[in-house]
């Protein structure tokens, strides 16, 4: 198991924590210097913040292991591991975007008048972009384990956040 | 032999008209660049940013990275061995692929667009 960094949530220039969703956001700030002025408006833009959050999070949730849930949450939420992981993660997501308005691909109908359908299934994994997804792939450079293994991690992580709880 | 980036296979050669001229353009092309000519799918998702489009016999023209900054409606266009008249510069917004364009701000539209002109 990696050295992690326990850490209570904070927020900094990239990153707000939301207390309400429990959820980190990228700020305002960080997008209009990496991005630029993207978006229609800054409505609009403090509304794709929050989208993207939502995405991402959903995203990770359904492909982790029921069992490791509470290590996961941990993890993404009180270690600078995780804080870093979400930065880059969100980052490529909010990308992907900006380019097209990639976050509205879950939100889209999938039937139409005519009674064509689209592949629902291809919609949900394809939710995160490709730079996103690899991100989450190489997860074990930020905490030593991939968190969307499909088993029960090892007993030490379960041990490690025991005594935080 | 590189591919062409969306099949964009012929010149277009674009000239200013000289000043205080209705009808003489100057000799040397102030920019080149590739294109051809769009389809018809195309065509009806074409956007104007500058101009106004010709009738119907008029000529599309589908091309990626075209500086639609510099050029400007009726300046001339030597384009597949025939010179052409400038209707309108704009963009085929569905060409783009954009899932929704909607949140996104104009120019960034603008920029993530093939461009097109419209000839006659």
């Amino acid at each position: 198991m990696r050295n992690i960094t326990v850490i209570s949530h904070y927020d900094d220039d990239n990153l707000k924590f939301n207390e309400n969703t429990g959820r980190y956001e990228l700020t305002t700030q960080y997008i209009k210097e990496n991005f630029g002025p993207a978006y229609a408006n800054d409505k609009v833009l403090a509304q794709r913040i929050k989208l993207n959050s939502q995405v991402v999070y959903n995203y990770i949730n359904l492909h982790v292991a029921t069992v490791n849930k509470p290590v996961v949450n941990f993890l993404l939420s009180r270690t600078e591991q995780g804080r870093q992981f979400i930065l880059d993660l969100l980052s490529a997501q909010q990308y992907a975007d900006i380019q097209t308005g990639y976050n509205d691909l879950m939100f889209q109908p999938v039937i139409n008048f005519n009674g064509q359908d689209k592949d629902r299934l291809a919609i949900r994994q394809n939710a995160l972009c490709v730079a996103a997804e690899q991100v989450l792939e190489e997860s074990d450079n930020y905490f030593g384990v991939r968190i969307t293994y499909q088993a029960q991690f090892p007993w030490p992580f379960f041990a490690f956040i025991r005594n935080y709880n | 032999m590189p591919i062409p980036v969306n099949n964009e296979h012929y010149d277009l050669e674009f000239f200013h008209r000289k000043e205080n001229s209705s009808y003489e353009f100057e000799d040397a092309p102030f920019c080149v660049c590739k294109g051809r000519p769009a389809n018809q799918f195309e065509t009806k998702t074409f956007r104007v940013l500058k101009g106004v489009n010709g009738n119907d016999e008029s000529l599309f023209v589908f091309s990626t990275n075209l500086p639609t900054t510099e050029i400007k409606p009726k300046d001339r266009v030597k384009f597949m061995g025939k010179f052409w008249s400038v209707q309108s510069v704009g963009y085929y917004l569905d060409a783009a692929r954009l899932i929704n364009p909607s949140c996104l701000s104009e120019e960034q539209i603008v920029e993530r667009c093939p461009k097109g002109l419209n000839l006659q």
